[in-house]
């Protein structure tokens, strides 16, 4: 009988306790327009992520929204992305955010202004080591800067495309979220 | 120092006042600017330097950031992101800026000009005065400010 009772009481606890994990997999971390971010979302990113160390929670809440935003406006474009067309659920989301980033990437532009600029407030990284001379911003020099610069721009574009996104997408954080 | 020209007519003193209760109405945003002789005749040679000058600082002094990130050099603006650059610069606008002396500029290129100032802050009622090399860069459009940070532009 006490046997019996052992078990019945082990049953209801590992109940509870599946129900416990179930209910914290579904726990909204951030929700916006047609976009919602749960635990399970986080748990999935974090497993997907392969990144060295334990991410912060804020980390790993911002980079599983910013991966569902830009998936959500890959689709709403219609964006093409053959790495996404056999996968399904979260994975393909990864995918289409991907292609999503690297299609903006592929666009951005800099003014012209932005090399010169940066070619004459820096002009002594460009002075000829041989004869002391400032070397003229052709075309080849141009190119380079034109480079470095895009380079940090990249850098930058995910955090505030993100930004931008967050917004148009109206996003609230949980208050135990970020 | 500038000569101020001691003319004591009426329209003078009136204009005096008008000009001191725009100021005063401005608040936390207005600034003392002192020149030396050697300022003035640069800013002369160098056509919108000395108005941008007092624009960038006049925006930081009334805490304008982001107004302030548009004057910033060209690549810069491509290089960081406002919200970063706004970030950043909240860390050292606690105090109010009361005065700029500008002790001497120098041109090295006909693109670029450095401005040597010391500037006074109040910082929770303590004067502050903090010395600073301010760069301008020339292009088409006018004169840009340089934004030199290690934490941005590693040399």
């Amino acid at each position: 009988m006490k046997t019996i009772r052992i078990i019945v009481v082990s049953l209801f606890v590992v109940m509870l306790a599946g129900a416990g994990v179930y209910a914290d997999s579904e726990r909204i971390v951030a929700r916006g327009d047609g976009i919602k971010v749960t635990a399970a979302d986080m748990a999935a990113m974090k497993k997907a992520s392969k990144q060295a160390g334990q991410p912060s929670e804020k980390a790993l809440v911002d980079g599983t929204l910013r991966m569902k935003l830009f998936a959500a406006e890959a689709r709403k474009e219609g964006l093409e992305c053959p790495a996404a067309a056999d996968k399904g659920g979260f994975d393909q989301d990864i995918a289409l955010a991907r292609c999503y980033l690297e299609a903006c990437l592929a666009v951005l532009t800099l003014r012209d202004e932005a090399v010169e600029s940066y070619y004459r407030a820096n002009w002594q990284k460009f002075v000829d080591k041989k004869d002391g001379e400032l070397q003229d911003i052709d075309a080849d020099l141009r190119k380079i800067i034109g480079e470095r610069i895009l380079a940090a721009k990249k850098m930058n574009f995910g955090l505030q495309e993100y930004n931008r996104l967050c917004e148009k997408y109206h996003i609230v954080f949980a208050d135990n979220g970020s | 120092m500038r000569k101020i020209p001691y003319c004591f007519c009426r329209q003078w003193l009136i204009g005096s006042i008008l000009c001191f209760l725009i100021l005063l109405s401005l608040g936390s945003c207005s600034y003392n600017q002192v020149l030396i002789e050697n300022a003035d005749n640069v800013f002369k040679e160098n056509d919108g330097l000395e108005a941008a000058f007092n624009q960038y600082w006049w925006l930081m002094a009334g805490k304008e950031v982001k107004k302030a990130f548009t004057m910033e050099a060209p690549y810069a603006q491509e290089m960081i992101s406002e919200e970063r650059y706004v970030l950043y610069k909240k860390l050292f606008l606690k105090g109010e800026l009361e005065e700029i002396k500008v002790l001497k500029v120098n041109c090295g290129k006909p693109f670029l000009c450095c401005i040597d100032c010391q500037m006074t802050y109040n910082v929770r009622g303590k004067r502050q005065v903090r010395e600073l090399r301010d760069c301008w860069v020339r292009v088409k459009s006018g004169w840009y400010h340089v934004f030199r940070s290690p934490l941005f532009f590693p040399m």
